[in-house]
């Protein structure tokens, strides 16, 4: 009984809280690289020279009507490993309409130490995504930002030093020709009926015919089945090998070949038919995956017309080819 | 006791549920459960809505991978449930991305949500590729939030958090998590 009392106690807490916890806040961060201007508008900003320096832009503002909102913690979590506190002391009360503005700079010294930053947040790329936290009773508010690191002797300014005999300079590599990703053909749905216009593609775990299984390949999800069921780890790789192998096959047909995913397309196609465990599964669709994002500058063949694009309705008609209990 | 007051609040947790995605009622009937017998926990839904849509027509995405953990990092049972990509102006839904289990004990929790890499949008002056290759969205939970309704809905802010990237859009999530 006296945990019934208990119980009704924090239901009551709860109450209270969630009617006193009016609190609503909008935040903005973005990021600017100190001497390398604003960049390309539309693109995230991107770390050309070293050693560099980035600056976080912070700004708190209170967007409650009436009442003043507190935070209770306001962090940023991946950069807390450098060196950032709080960007603002907590708890934090601000007043009707009121706002704050902070900032934190970081210097990088190497490509290196920008490419360590990237992979810090979770996912393998070039890219740093962070986010600044701030929580409140009974609810968070979050923003992001983006900062993007160079590629050594691609598109960084960056020259061996003169005192490094074993430091080589890679040279640029030849651009590729024209490519599109997954996303591209997930939306094009005239430029995914164009690439099944030669026959349909046997990816091993489902045979491609139609536009609703092209689409469905793109637009199912990787972890569950179409009746819901979870797809093992090894069917969710199977099944992503299998979605970039498609993508790989349209870029060769519609915009033709390249020699260097021929070869990764014709290993990834033998993998996918046959029986082998999930060996090489990661591996292959990363490669495909950078095969396929290798030529996205380059424009379209003339005269191709990939049609606009259509998402609700790509999403409407896409249609799983994949067997439940198969990948 | 103690597993008939969890029983109570688990009824009135339901009671409290927000809209979209699949029935419960239907889910306990269906032949296959989402978690094994032996997973113990009281269980809370993950659910996303997108909110302050400055004119999308279209705005979708799909959820590759949910987690949840301790803030220890012991994983805790999750069941993916979104199956199809979400429309993010449905500005009345939220939709179930999944389940988890929380243990007796454990007063909170990191979620972390990974998008698949692309999604679509469409509004009056253009349409194309959502670019969702982004950090997974994180945030931690109190149990004792999470218990009051019986879910975290993440309200994604469609103004803030699709930024132009050339023809595509890139995800950069804005939002508030509330429970």
């Amino acid at each position: 009984m006296q945990r019934g009392w208990k119980a009704v106690a924090v239901a009551t807490v709860l109450g209270v809280a969630g009617a006193a916890g009016a609190h609503e806040f909008t935040c903005e961060k973005r990021v600017q690289v100190k001497g390398e201007g604003q960049g390309k508008p539309g693109e995230a900003p991107r770390v050309t020279k070293f050693p560099a320096t980035l600056r976080f832009h912070y700004k708190l503002k209170n967007v409650h009507p009436k009442g003043q909102s507190v935070a209770n913690l306001v962090e940023d979590p991946l950069l807390a490993h450098h060196g950032l506190g709080s960007p603002f002391p907590t708890p934090v009360a601000l007043g009707v309409g009121e706002s704050r503005n902070a900032t934190f700079e970081l210097k990088l010294d190497t490509p290196e130490a920008c490419l360590a930053l990237a992979a810090s947040d979770g996912r393998e790329d070039e890219s740093f995504d962070s986010a600044l936290r701030v929580k409140w009773d009974l609810g968070e508010t979050q923003c992001a930002a983006r900062v993007t690191c160079c590629e050594p002797f691609v598109d960084c300014e960056l020259t061996c030093p003169p005192d490094d005999p074993h430091c080589v300079e890679t040279p640029k590599p030849v651009a590729p020709g024209a490519s599109r990703h997954a996303g591209f053909f997930k939306v094009h749905e005239q430029a995914l009926q164009q690439c099944l216009a030669p026959g349909r593609i046997d990816l091993g775990v489902a045979r491609v015919e139609s536009l609703e299984q092209a689409l469905g390949l793109l637009w199912a999800s990787p972890g569950l089945d179409r009746n819901g069921g979870v797809r093992s780890e090894e069917d969710t790789r199977r099944f992503e090998l299998a979605r970039e192998a498609l993508v790989s096959t349209c870029n060769e047909r519609l915009f033709g070949t390249s020699a260097k995913r021929s070869r990764a397309l014709g290993e990834a196609l033998r993998t996918l038919r046959g029986s082998s465990g999930d060996e090489g599964l990661k591996r292959l669709a990363t490669e495909l995956r950078r095969h396929n994002e290798a030529g996205l500058r380059e424009p379209l063949p003339g005269g191709f017309d990939a049609g606009r694009a259509t998402p609700a309705h790509a999403a409407s008609i896409a249609a799983d080819p994949t067997e439940p209990g198969r990948p | 006791m103690k597993k008939l007051m969890l029983s109570v609040l688990g009824a009135v947790v339901l009671g409290f549920v927000g809209c979209g995605g699949e029935s419960r009622t239907r889910e306990a009937r269906g032949p296959r459960p989402d978690f094994p017998e032996e997973a113990q926990g009281q269980r809370f839904e993950l659910r996303l809505k997108g909110v302050n849509n400055p004119g999308y027509a279209s705005a979708l995405v799909q959820v590759r991978r949910i987690s949840v953990t301790t803030v220890e990092g012991e994983a805790l049972p999750v069941r993916l449930k979104s199956r199809q990509a979400m429309e993010l102006t449905q500005s009345e839904h939220s939709h179930l991305m999944g389940f988890f289990l929380v243990p007796e004990g454990v007063d909170r929790v990191k979620v972390e949500v990974e998008f698949d890499d692309f999604g679509g949008y469409e509004e009056a002056s253009g349409w194309g590729v959502i670019d969702t290759r982004v950090a997974p969205l994180r945030f931690e939970a109190p149990v004792t939030y999470l218990a009051e309704r019986g879910h975290a809905v993440v309200h994604l802010d469609l103004g803030q958090s699709l930024q132009a990237q050339g023809e595509s859009k890139l995800l950069l999530p804005s939002l508030d998590v509330r429970y």
